[in-house]
């Protein structure tokens, strides 16, 4: 086993002419965040400092929501909320089986049992599918909102209120992203769980996450649970955890955020971009956006014919295009003590063989944009 | 004169050139996430602690949970400890839905081996020292007791890097040690990090899963796992620190000679070993029943000290609450008469010789 197999991808990536990974491009405004750094180090307000705080007031303001707590990454996000909720070994939590590996990941550290559902077109939960695996065991819901699209949460929200389920959303893609009636995600469950990984549409630059709330008590249990269940230094209420934004990260974030809305509209234009001109493809399936819901388009994916092919093809020309991802989670060894079994999930399977993603983010150019879209021509011709 | 506990500002003077450059190159590769500076730092403590296999993590806590699921330990298994701790070495081990049992300390404020064998049950799993303040607990105690048992010895080494005892560094001599590399730690980076090290390869394979979503590439998963991973660019200022470790844990140690000389006298001075061991003393703990009084006096005199702990953790509500009242006389007795003076390698001589002459002026006027 590699120890590390990233760092072959790092290279990979940098061979790449129409980059998925632009972070080199983004490292701007050094002096001032070195600066801020050094002011870190002065204070000595390394751990949940005051850029911490500004962050989080922050990020409260764009979601539009009332309190937000700076968290090591979005699994941890996930993890903690379902952990501040009383979730344990024995109960069983409800999630599509299209994500990544964090969403049941974080569910089965708890000791939980991750139920998968299939997914729609939109590869989002298929909420009619929902209530068929609800049993006694049954504590809550973690809709993802894929790619940034919002799940169809009035449905979802009054299933889990028919039957008494929390629901937690895993809005990692979902920043600025909202629905029909202008409710931004990480507003619908009791909580939201945003990762800001590097390359992520609001990112820092290592790990870190952050858990959003309009409840005042799930907001304090876990801003004590990030913190080791302490109340002050000295004085410790629960047996907690530790994970916490790092304040240097905090400081990366809050120059990023102003950044937020240019990033989201030049990626939601580049995406309309793409659909305007592979409409037409025949080879080619869009995703269906729904009326003024607004997503932010973490990752442009289409489903496609012949999707290896033509993934090589891309990469051939130096497009770094990927598949996001290959197989649905049910499907993986990690799933194997729950006996799930292949067929299950027929969308899900049936849409990872033809998902693919081209980079779709801020530093990409007109002329790029032509390029892929006449690549992806190319090779249907 | 103002003695502060922790220097940071004189720190970053130091490496100020070089944590920048380390940050320009990192940002401008756009290496966040288990990048080349990661596997650098890694094969270097590799190579500093003399172990097989050394792990970046998110922090001590993260690690040690990883670990406790590693290891296969089920709810309801007992792992032994001490209770004079940060709450997160207890904490990690409730959390992992374990149960801590307790035991009291030594002289040297370590784990007190005398009292194990009556602790150890069927249910028993693994004994974990904590090495207080980078001072080694009797780790050739320990491994006798938990080869008889067939337990593992895990190394609480948060306060330790660095340290050795009968030359072997502290946290490769039991089974697998936990570090903290918090910016408060002598060994620390500029945010929340930890490393876990072991010559056990099959554990290794195991928390390397773990601390990435349970990944053996890109695309497959082999177990769930979490995300407790040691940002790139932290361990790119963790390689920029470890050029300066060896000197910096030279200097504490020089300063804590120093003071014991000067000092032991007066108070209760720090039990150690230099025959035996090499304390990195992360922290520089004298004991005396005049505790209150003089850290007020040192206070007074613009001397920062703190109390590690004041409040140990079978104390804690939260542990009463789940496994009830214990009685550790020694560590009660203690955590009333524990003061941790300055010492960083920041400190001037003529800082080290006013706190000390402030002490002695406190002791000399009472």
């Amino acid at each position: 086993m590699k120890s590390n197999f990233l760092i072959k991808q790092y290279i990979s990536d940098k061979k790449m002419k129409i980059k998925h990974n632009y972070l080199s491009e983004q490292f701007q405004n050094t002096k001032k965040i070195f600066k801020l750094i050094n002011d870190i180090v002065k204070f000595n307000d390394f751990t949940l400092g005051r850029y911490v705080d500004l962050f989080e007031k922050q990020f409260c303001k764009y979601q539009k929501v009332k309190y937000a707590i700076g968290v090591g990454s979005g699994t941890d996000a996930i993890f903690l909320s379902l952990k501040a909720l009383g979730i344990k070994e024995g109960d069983e939590v409800i999630t599509p089986t299209y994500s990544f590996y964090a969403t049941a990941g974080a569910i089965a550290t708890t000791g939980a049992k991750p139920v998968f559902v299939d997914v729609k077109q939109d590869l989002n939960i298929d909420e009619n599918e929902i209530e068929k695996k609800i049993t006694k065991k049954t504590k809550a819901i973690v809709p993802v909102h894929w790619s940034g699209r919002i799940c169809d949460m009035k449905l979802i929200t009054k299933i889990a209120n028919k039957h008494n389920l929390h629901v937690v959303e895993d809005a990692c893609h979902a920043i600025l992203a909202h629905d029909d009636k202008k409710r931004y995600a990480g507003n619908f469950g009791i909580t939201g769980c945003f990762s800001m990984h590097p390359l992520k549409n609001l990112n820092v630059w290592g790990d870190g996450g952050i858990i959003t709330t309009n409840n005042k008590k799930i907001y304090q249990k876990i801003k004590m649970m990030r913190n080791h269940g302490l109340v002050s230094r000295d004085n410790c209420k629960l047996y907690g955890y530790n994970s916490r934004l790092d304040t240097i990260q905090a400081a990366v974030g809050l120059e990023m955020i102003k950044k937020i809305n240019l990033i989201t509209d030049a990626r939601i234009k580049n995406a309309e971009y793409f659909n305007k001109h592979l409409k037409n493809t025949k080879q080619i399936e869009l995703i269906n956006e729904k009326k003024d819901y607004k997503s932010v388009f973490h990752l442009y994916q289409f489903f496609c014919e012949k999707r290896n092919a033509l993934n090589s093809y891309l990469r051939k020309y130096k497009i770094d295009s990927k598949v996001h991802y290959p197989k649905p989670l049910h499907l993986h060894d990690a799933a194997k003590k729950f006996k799930y079994k292949k067929g299950q999930f027929k969308n899900a399977e049936k849409l990872a063989k033809k998902v693919i993603s081209i980079p779709v983010h801020e530093f990409i150019t007109t002329n790029q944009l032509n390029f892929i879209i006449k690549k992806i021509k190319d090779f249907y011709r | 004169m103002r003695v502060k506990f922790t220097n940071f500002p004189r720190e970053f003077k130091i490496l100020k050139k070089d944590l920048n450059k380390k940050f320009n190159k990192i940002g401008g590769q756009g290496q966040y996430v288990l990048g080349k500076e990661l596997e650098l730092f890694e094969k270097k403590i590799q190579k500093y602690l003399k172990v097989k296999h050394v792990l970046g993590v998110g922090n001590w806590t993260e690690g040690t949970i990883m670990l406790l699921k590693a290891l296969g330990y089920r709810s309801g298994d007992e792992i032994i400890t001490v209770s004079n701790s940060f709450i997160a070495t207890c904490g990690a081990v409730a959390y992992s839905g374990l149960i801590p049992k307790l035991v009291d300390v030594g002289e040297d404020l370590n784990i007190d081996i005398k009292l194990l064998q009556k602790k150890i049950t069927k249910k028993t799993k693994a004994i974990m020292p904590v090495h207080l303040s980078g001072i080694p607990s009797n780790l050739d105690g320990l491994k006798k007791i938990c080869k008889k048992n067939n337990l593992h010895l895990i190394e609480d080494a948060a306060h330790a890097f660095g340290g050795k005892y009968k030359n072997k560094f502290i946290g490769t001599i039991g089974d697998v040690g936990l570090f903290s590399l918090h910016p408060r730690k002598s060994f620390h980076i500029l945010g929340d990090g930890g490393l876990v090290t072991t010559n056990n390869t099959a554990l290794y394979k195991k928390i390397l899963l773990l601390r990435n979503h349970g990944l053996k590439n890109r695309n497959e998963s082999l177990i769930w796992g979490t995300n407790s991973r040691l940002d790139n660019l932290q361990a790119g200022f963790g390689n920029v620190m470890l050029k300066k470790i060896k000197s910096w844990n030279n200097k504490q140690l020089k300063i804590a000679i120093n003071y014991t000389k000067n000092l032991k006298k007066y108070l209760k001075t720090p039990v150690f070993d230099l025959k035996n061991s090499n304390p990195t003393f992360h922290q520089y703990i004298v004991r005396t029943k005049h505790r209150n009084e003089l850290q007020k006096f040192l206070n007074s005199n613009k001397i920062d000290t703190a109390i590690h702990y004041p409040i140990p953790i079978h104390k804690q509500i939260t542990y009463k609450k789940q496994f009830g009242n214990i009685s550790l006389p020694m560590t009660e007795k203690s955590c009333k008469e524990i003061l941790s003076l300055p010492i960083n390698a920041f400190m001037t001589d003529r800082e080290v010789s006013y706190v000390i002459k402030k002490v002695q002026n406190f002791f000399e006027k009472n």
